[in-house]
Protein backbone atom coordinates (compact mmCIF):
# COMPACT_ATOMS: atom_id res chain seq x y z
CA UNK A 1 0.00 0.00 0.00
CA UNK A 2 2.92 2.41 1.09
CA UNK A 3 4.19 1.23 -2.04
CA UNK A 4 1.70 2.36 -4.32
CA UNK A 5 0.60 5.53 -2.76
CA UNK A 6 4.77 6.39 -3.67
CA UNK A 7 4.60 5.39 -7.08
CA UNK A 8 1.02 7.28 -7.48
CA UNK A 9 2.47 10.71 -5.53
CA UNK A 10 5.09 11.01 -7.89
CA UNK A 11 2.60 10.67 -10.91
CA UNK A 12 0.36 13.04 -9.33
CA UNK A 13 1.85 16.09 -11.20
CA UNK A 14 1.20 14.08 -15.16
CA UNK A 15 -2.64 13.30 -14.15
CA UNK A 16 -3.10 17.47 -13.60
CA UNK A 17 -1.61 17.90 -17.63
CA UNK A 18 -3.40 14.64 -18.74
CA UNK A 19 -0.41 13.03 -19.86
CA UNK A 20 0.02 9.63 -18.52
CA UNK A 21 -1.41 6.77 -20.23
CA UNK A 22 -4.76 5.10 -19.17
CA UNK A 23 -3.34 2.41 -16.73
CA UNK A 24 -1.48 4.80 -15.06
CA UNK A 25 -4.22 7.42 -15.18
CA UNK A 26 -6.95 4.39 -13.40
CA UNK A 27 -4.06 3.70 -10.65
CA UNK A 28 -3.99 6.90 -9.60
CA UNK A 29 -7.25 8.21 -9.95
CA UNK A 30 -8.84 4.90 -7.51
CA UNK A 31 -5.70 5.93 -5.11
CA UNK A 32 -6.36 9.24 -4.95
CA UNK A 33 -10.14 8.20 -3.89
CA UNK A 34 -8.86 6.88 -1.21
CA UNK A 35 -5.53 9.17 -0.20
CA UNK A 36 -6.25 12.55 2.26
CA UNK A 37 -2.51 13.12 1.35
CA UNK A 38 -2.80 13.00 -2.57
CA UNK A 39 -5.70 14.45 -3.00
CA UNK A 40 -4.23 17.54 -0.76
CA UNK A 41 -1.25 17.41 -2.99
CA UNK A 42 -3.66 17.18 -6.08
CA UNK A 43 -4.91 20.49 -5.09
CA UNK A 44 -1.06 22.24 -4.53
CA UNK A 45 -0.47 20.66 -8.13
CA UNK A 46 -3.78 22.17 -9.54
CA UNK A 47 -2.84 26.01 -8.31
CA UNK A 48 0.84 25.35 -9.53
CA UNK A 49 -0.69 24.34 -13.01
CA UNK A 50 -2.86 26.94 -12.90
CA UNK A 51 -0.24 29.41 -11.83
CA UNK A 52 2.17 28.41 -14.52
CA UNK A 53 -0.66 28.96 -16.83
CA UNK A 54 -1.54 32.28 -16.25
CA UNK A 55 2.23 33.40 -15.66
CA UNK A 56 3.96 35.82 -17.89
CA UNK A 57 4.24 35.22 -21.50
CA UNK A 58 5.85 37.23 -23.02
CA UNK A 59 5.27 38.88 -26.12
CA UNK A 60 7.12 37.56 -28.96
CA UNK A 61 7.69 38.63 -32.63
CA UNK A 62 8.52 34.99 -34.21
CA UNK A 63 8.89 36.24 -38.02
CA UNK A 64 11.15 39.35 -36.38
CA UNK A 65 13.11 36.89 -34.86
CA UNK A 66 13.53 34.73 -38.44
CA UNK A 67 14.85 37.79 -39.92
CA UNK A 68 17.56 38.19 -37.46
CA UNK A 69 18.38 34.53 -37.61
CA UNK A 70 18.61 34.45 -41.53
CA UNK A 71 21.06 37.46 -40.89
CA UNK A 72 22.97 35.54 -38.48
CA UNK A 73 23.27 32.48 -40.96
CA UNK A 74 24.73 34.69 -43.64
CA UNK A 75 27.32 36.79 -41.57
CA UNK A 76 28.22 33.19 -39.85
CA UNK A 77 29.03 31.90 -43.53
CA UNK A 78 26.83 28.92 -41.90
CA UNK A 79 24.19 29.14 -44.56
CA UNK A 80 25.30 26.92 -46.83
CA UNK A 81 26.02 24.00 -43.96
CA UNK A 82 22.46 22.87 -42.88
CA UNK A 83 23.90 19.82 -41.52
CA UNK A 84 26.57 19.37 -38.59
CA UNK A 85 29.87 20.46 -39.72
CA UNK A 86 32.36 17.37 -39.92
CA UNK A 87 35.12 17.59 -37.28
CA UNK A 88 38.37 18.74 -38.23
CA UNK A 89 40.21 15.25 -38.58
CA UNK A 90 42.97 13.73 -36.32
CA UNK A 91 46.66 15.00 -36.10
CA UNK A 92 47.07 10.95 -37.22
CA UNK A 93 44.46 11.57 -40.33
CA UNK A 94 46.12 14.54 -41.24
CA UNK A 95 49.36 13.22 -41.38
CA UNK A 96 48.04 10.01 -43.84
CA UNK A 97 46.07 12.40 -46.14
CA UNK A 98 49.59 14.72 -46.50
CA UNK A 99 51.49 11.32 -47.38
CA UNK A 100 49.01 10.26 -49.60
CA UNK A 101 48.78 13.10 -51.24
CA UNK A 102 52.69 13.75 -51.18
CA UNK A 103 52.72 9.75 -53.17
CA UNK A 104 50.50 11.31 -55.78
CA UNK A 105 52.30 14.43 -56.47
CA UNK A 106 55.39 12.15 -57.16
CA UNK A 107 53.82 9.43 -58.84
CA UNK A 108 52.15 12.09 -61.09
CA UNK A 109 55.49 13.87 -61.51
CA UNK A 110 57.14 10.87 -62.64
CA UNK A 111 54.74 10.54 -65.25
CA UNK A 112 55.49 13.43 -66.44
CA UNK A 113 58.97 12.91 -66.28
CA UNK A 114 58.86 10.25 -68.44
CA UNK A 115 57.14 11.34 -70.61
CA UNK A 116 58.69 14.22 -71.38
CA UNK A 117 62.14 12.01 -71.94
CA UNK A 118 60.45 9.40 -74.05
CA UNK A 119 64.24 8.61 -75.48
CA UNK A 120 65.18 7.01 -72.03
CA UNK A 121 65.99 3.70 -72.31
CA UNK A 122 64.34 1.19 -70.12
CA UNK A 123 66.55 0.70 -67.15
CA UNK A 124 68.42 -2.65 -66.40
CA UNK A 125 70.17 -3.60 -63.19
CA UNK A 126 72.65 -6.24 -63.36
CA UNK A 127 74.82 -7.79 -61.20
CA UNK A 128 78.58 -7.24 -61.38
CA UNK A 129 79.40 -11.41 -61.99
CA UNK A 130 77.04 -11.56 -64.11
CA UNK A 131 78.45 -11.77 -67.76
CA UNK A 132 75.20 -12.53 -70.20
CA UNK A 133 75.13 -9.94 -73.02
CA UNK A 134 73.26 -6.91 -71.15
CA UNK A 135 70.46 -6.36 -73.99
CA UNK A 136 68.07 -9.07 -74.85
CA UNK A 137 69.81 -9.18 -78.17
CA UNK A 138 68.04 -10.37 -81.46
CA UNK A 139 70.87 -9.26 -83.83
CA UNK A 140 73.98 -11.85 -82.76
CA UNK A 141 76.79 -10.52 -80.47
CA UNK A 142 80.89 -10.51 -80.33
CA UNK A 143 82.64 -9.97 -77.07
CA UNK A 144 85.59 -7.85 -78.05
CA UNK A 145 89.27 -6.76 -76.56
CA UNK A 146 90.41 -3.12 -77.98
CA UNK A 147 94.25 -2.88 -78.24
CA UNK A 148 95.19 -0.29 -75.65
CA UNK A 149 96.95 2.06 -78.30
CA UNK A 150 93.48 1.90 -80.17
CA UNK A 151 91.72 5.18 -80.32
CA UNK A 152 88.26 6.19 -80.36
CA UNK A 153 88.17 7.30 -83.76
CA UNK A 154 89.50 3.80 -84.85
CA UNK A 155 87.55 1.91 -82.90
CA UNK A 156 84.40 3.82 -84.57
CA UNK A 157 85.53 3.70 -88.02
CA UNK A 158 86.54 -0.37 -87.14
CA UNK A 159 82.82 -0.76 -85.96
CA UNK A 160 80.56 1.14 -88.97
CA UNK A 161 83.38 -1.45 -91.30
CA UNK A 162 81.73 -4.13 -89.37
CA UNK A 163 78.31 -2.90 -89.26
CA UNK A 164 78.39 -3.20 -85.30
CA UNK A 165 77.54 -1.30 -82.29
CA UNK A 166 78.78 -1.18 -79.04
CA UNK A 167 75.79 -2.39 -76.32
CA UNK A 168 77.45 -2.71 -73.40
CA UNK A 169 80.87 -2.74 -71.51
CA UNK A 170 84.20 -2.09 -71.17
CA UNK A 171 83.80 -5.01 -68.09
CA UNK A 172 86.42 -5.58 -65.46
CA UNK A 173 88.72 -7.33 -68.39
CA UNK A 174 88.02 -4.43 -70.59
CA UNK A 175 85.91 -6.35 -72.81
CA UNK A 176 83.36 -4.67 -74.78
CA UNK A 177 80.02 -6.58 -76.20
CA UNK A 178 79.44 -5.44 -79.97
CA UNK A 179 76.14 -6.51 -81.75
CA UNK A 180 76.64 -7.24 -85.29
CA UNK A 181 73.51 -5.54 -87.28
CA UNK A 182 72.79 -7.93 -90.39
CA UNK A 183 70.11 -9.64 -92.15
CA UNK A 184 68.12 -12.11 -90.42
CA UNK A 185 69.56 -15.71 -91.09
CA UNK A 186 72.99 -14.19 -93.17
CA UNK A 187 75.10 -16.07 -91.16
CA UNK A 188 78.43 -15.95 -93.47
CA UNK A 189 78.46 -12.29 -92.80
CA UNK A 190 78.41 -12.76 -89.49
CA UNK A 191 81.25 -14.63 -89.83
CA UNK A 192 82.92 -12.41 -92.14
CA UNK A 193 82.75 -9.65 -89.88
CA UNK A 194 84.07 -11.65 -86.79
CA UNK A 195 87.28 -12.27 -88.99
CA UNK A 196 87.65 -8.82 -89.79
CA UNK A 197 87.25 -7.95 -86.20
CA UNK A 198 90.41 -10.93 -85.44
CA UNK A 199 92.22 -9.62 -88.14
CA UNK A 200 92.51 -5.80 -87.48
CA UNK A 201 95.32 -4.63 -85.49
CA UNK A 202 93.10 -2.55 -82.92
CA UNK A 203 91.30 -5.79 -81.96
CA UNK A 204 93.26 -7.98 -79.10
CA UNK A 205 90.86 -10.62 -78.63
CA UNK A 206 87.16 -11.40 -80.29
CA UNK A 207 84.62 -14.12 -80.06
CA UNK A 208 81.09 -14.36 -80.48
CA UNK A 209 79.11 -15.08 -77.65
CA UNK A 210 75.48 -14.70 -79.15
CA UNK A 211 74.37 -16.05 -82.83
CA UNK A 212 71.44 -13.91 -82.04
CA UNK A 213 68.66 -15.66 -84.52
CA UNK A 214 71.09 -16.74 -86.22
CA UNK A 215 70.70 -21.11 -87.07
CA UNK A 216 73.65 -22.51 -84.91
CA UNK A 217 74.47 -24.37 -88.53
CA UNK A 218 75.89 -20.57 -89.40
CA UNK A 219 78.69 -20.40 -87.66
CA UNK B 1 13.53 17.96 -40.55
CA UNK B 2 14.89 15.56 -43.23
CA UNK B 3 14.45 18.51 -45.53
CA UNK B 4 16.73 20.75 -42.63
CA UNK B 5 19.31 18.12 -42.44
CA UNK B 6 19.55 18.44 -46.25
CA UNK B 7 20.22 22.01 -46.21
CA UNK B 8 16.85 23.22 -47.20
CA UNK B 9 16.84 26.73 -46.13
CA UNK B 10 12.76 26.98 -46.70
CA UNK B 11 12.40 24.24 -44.78
CA UNK B 12 14.49 25.64 -41.81
CA UNK B 13 12.18 28.87 -42.11
CA UNK B 14 9.37 26.55 -41.32
CA UNK B 15 10.69 24.38 -38.55
CA UNK B 16 11.79 27.45 -37.01
CA UNK B 17 8.43 29.65 -37.41
CA UNK B 18 6.88 26.28 -35.78
CA UNK B 19 9.22 25.63 -32.58
CA UNK B 20 10.26 29.37 -32.07
CA UNK B 21 7.90 30.23 -29.60
CA UNK B 22 8.06 27.12 -27.16
CA UNK B 23 11.52 27.47 -27.19
CA UNK B 24 11.29 30.78 -26.75
CA UNK B 25 9.05 30.02 -23.88
CA UNK B 26 11.26 27.48 -21.97
CA UNK B 27 14.54 29.71 -21.86
CA UNK B 28 12.40 33.46 -20.89
CA UNK B 29 10.41 30.75 -17.84
CA UNK B 30 13.48 29.42 -16.95
CA UNK B 31 15.62 32.58 -17.01
CA UNK B 32 13.40 35.01 -16.13
CA UNK B 33 15.00 37.63 -18.75
CA UNK B 34 13.88 38.76 -22.18
CA UNK B 35 16.80 39.65 -23.65
CA UNK B 36 18.53 36.26 -22.62
CA UNK B 37 15.26 34.25 -23.91
CA UNK B 38 16.23 36.43 -27.28
CA UNK B 39 19.49 35.83 -27.58
CA UNK B 40 19.08 31.90 -26.86
CA UNK B 41 16.72 31.21 -28.79
CA UNK B 42 18.61 32.01 -32.11
CA UNK B 43 21.75 29.80 -30.50
CA UNK B 44 19.56 26.66 -29.96
CA UNK B 45 18.32 27.42 -33.53
CA UNK B 46 21.51 27.62 -35.00
CA UNK B 47 22.34 24.36 -33.44
CA UNK B 48 19.02 22.69 -35.12
CA UNK B 49 20.35 24.00 -38.08
CA UNK B 50 23.61 22.49 -38.05
CA UNK B 51 22.67 19.27 -36.41
CA UNK B 52 19.55 18.19 -37.84
CA UNK B 53 21.69 15.45 -39.77
CA UNK B 54 22.32 14.19 -36.63
CA UNK B 55 18.80 13.73 -35.43
CA UNK B 56 17.63 9.87 -35.08
CA UNK B 57 14.15 10.36 -35.34
CA UNK B 58 14.12 8.08 -31.28
CA UNK B 59 11.92 11.27 -30.21
CA UNK B 60 9.55 13.84 -31.73
CA UNK B 61 11.60 16.54 -33.46
CA UNK B 62 10.04 19.13 -30.94
CA UNK B 63 11.44 17.17 -27.95
CA UNK B 64 14.77 17.22 -29.38
CA UNK B 65 14.34 20.89 -29.87
CA UNK B 66 13.74 21.45 -26.27
CA UNK B 67 16.01 19.36 -25.45
CA UNK B 68 18.91 21.61 -26.77
CA UNK B 69 16.74 24.49 -25.34
CA UNK B 70 16.83 23.60 -21.93
CA UNK B 71 20.27 22.69 -22.26
CA UNK B 72 21.23 26.23 -23.35
CA UNK B 73 19.12 27.75 -20.84
CA UNK B 74 20.64 25.70 -17.70
CA UNK B 75 24.06 26.77 -18.95
CA UNK B 76 22.58 30.55 -19.15
CA UNK B 77 21.55 30.39 -15.55
CA UNK B 78 24.63 28.97 -14.38
CA UNK B 79 26.67 31.63 -16.42
CA UNK B 80 24.30 34.39 -14.89
CA UNK B 81 24.95 32.83 -11.57
CA UNK B 82 21.95 34.18 -10.11
CA UNK B 83 18.40 33.42 -9.88
CA UNK B 84 15.75 34.76 -12.38
CA UNK B 85 14.08 37.63 -11.98
CA UNK B 86 10.33 37.77 -11.83
CA UNK B 87 9.33 39.31 -14.71
CA UNK B 88 6.52 41.57 -13.93
CA UNK B 89 4.24 41.21 -16.63
CA UNK B 90 0.26 41.62 -16.21
CA UNK B 91 -1.12 37.93 -16.19
CA UNK B 92 -4.31 36.98 -17.86
CA UNK B 93 -7.04 37.99 -16.34
CA UNK B 94 -9.91 35.62 -16.09
CA UNK B 95 -13.01 36.41 -14.55
CA UNK B 96 -13.46 33.81 -11.55
CA UNK B 97 -18.04 33.20 -11.85
CA UNK B 98 -17.53 32.97 -8.06
CA UNK B 99 -17.13 36.69 -7.96
CA UNK B 100 -14.71 39.21 -7.53
CA UNK B 101 -13.32 38.37 -3.77
CA UNK B 102 -12.72 34.78 -4.64
CA UNK B 103 -11.14 35.65 -7.76
CA UNK B 104 -9.00 38.10 -5.96
CA UNK B 105 -7.71 36.15 -3.47
CA UNK B 106 -7.30 33.07 -5.89
CA UNK B 107 -5.17 35.52 -8.12
CA UNK B 108 -2.90 36.30 -4.94
CA UNK B 109 -2.24 32.91 -4.09
CA UNK B 110 -1.13 31.97 -7.90
CA UNK B 111 1.00 34.96 -7.53
CA UNK B 112 2.51 33.75 -4.59
CA UNK B 113 3.32 30.19 -6.21
CA UNK B 114 5.07 32.23 -8.94
CA UNK B 115 7.21 33.85 -6.80
CA UNK B 116 7.76 30.95 -4.76
CA UNK B 117 8.85 29.34 -7.95
CA UNK B 118 11.63 31.63 -8.00
CA UNK B 119 13.49 29.93 -5.09
CA UNK B 120 13.75 26.68 -6.57
CA UNK B 121 16.67 25.44 -8.84
CA UNK B 122 16.80 25.87 -12.03
CA UNK B 123 16.41 21.81 -13.18
CA UNK B 124 12.62 21.69 -10.67
CA UNK B 125 11.58 25.17 -11.81
CA UNK B 126 12.31 23.67 -15.69
CA UNK B 127 10.42 20.05 -14.80
CA UNK B 128 7.72 22.38 -13.38
CA UNK B 129 7.09 24.62 -16.21
CA UNK B 130 7.99 21.63 -19.41
CA UNK B 131 4.83 19.77 -17.05
CA UNK B 132 2.36 22.84 -16.61
CA UNK B 133 3.40 25.40 -19.72
CA UNK B 134 4.68 23.21 -21.79
CA UNK B 135 2.15 19.98 -21.44
CA UNK B 136 4.94 17.39 -21.50
CA UNK B 137 4.97 13.71 -20.52
CA UNK B 138 7.39 12.83 -17.47
CA UNK B 139 8.86 10.24 -20.40
CA UNK B 140 9.14 13.20 -22.82
CA UNK B 141 10.87 15.30 -19.77
CA UNK B 142 13.47 12.27 -19.54
CA UNK B 143 14.01 12.62 -23.09
CA UNK B 144 14.31 16.42 -23.28
CA UNK B 145 16.41 16.92 -19.90
CA UNK B 146 18.37 13.26 -20.74
CA UNK B 147 17.96 11.87 -17.48
CA UNK B 148 15.93 8.95 -16.45
CA UNK B 149 12.33 9.03 -16.38
CA UNK B 150 12.10 7.99 -12.60
CA UNK B 151 14.64 10.99 -12.05
CA UNK B 152 12.20 13.66 -13.47
CA UNK B 153 9.60 11.77 -11.01
CA UNK B 154 11.65 12.26 -8.39
CA UNK B 155 12.96 16.14 -9.21
CA UNK B 156 9.21 17.13 -9.70
CA UNK B 157 8.41 15.20 -6.18
CA UNK B 158 11.09 17.19 -5.01
CA UNK B 159 10.15 20.36 -6.73
CA UNK B 160 6.88 20.15 -5.37
CA UNK B 161 7.86 19.66 -1.63
CA UNK B 162 10.14 22.63 -1.95
CA UNK B 163 7.35 24.56 -3.49
CA UNK B 164 5.26 23.80 -0.18
CA UNK B 165 7.95 24.77 2.45
CA UNK B 166 8.36 28.54 0.39
CA UNK B 167 4.82 28.79 0.18
CA UNK B 168 4.60 28.19 4.26
CA UNK B 169 7.20 30.67 5.00
CA UNK B 170 5.56 33.84 6.25
CA UNK B 171 5.07 36.19 3.23
CA UNK B 172 6.55 39.83 3.51
CA UNK B 173 3.42 41.45 2.78
CA UNK B 174 0.62 38.86 4.15
CA UNK B 175 -2.48 39.72 3.15
CA UNK B 176 -5.82 38.44 5.49
CA UNK B 177 -7.18 37.29 1.98
CA UNK B 178 -4.52 34.85 1.46
CA UNK B 179 -6.10 32.35 3.63
CA UNK B 180 -5.03 29.28 2.45
CA UNK B 181 -2.25 26.85 4.30
CA UNK B 182 0.51 25.17 1.90
CA UNK B 183 2.36 23.75 4.59
CA UNK B 184 0.53 20.06 5.16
Amino acid sequence: MKKSHERVAELLPWMVNATLDNSEDAEVREHVSDCVTCRDHLELLAELYAAVQEGPSAEVDSFEALDTMRLRLEHDGAAESGRARPRPPSRLVRWVLFAQAAALVFALGLIFFQRANPQLPPTSFRTLADTSPATAATDPQARVLFSEGATERQIRELLHQIGGRIVDGPSEMGLYTVELETDAGDSATVVNRVEALRHDTNVRFVELVSRGSLSPSGG
Amino acid sequence: MAATAAGDRRAFDELYLRHHRSVFGLIYRMTGRHEVAEELVNDVMLVVWQKACTFAGRSRVSTWIMGVAYNKALKAIRQLSRRPTLVEVEPQMAVDPEGPETDLSRRERRERIREAMTGLSAEHRAAIELTYYHGYSYREIALIVGCPENTVKTRMFNARRRLRSLLSQPSEEPTEQRGKSWSR
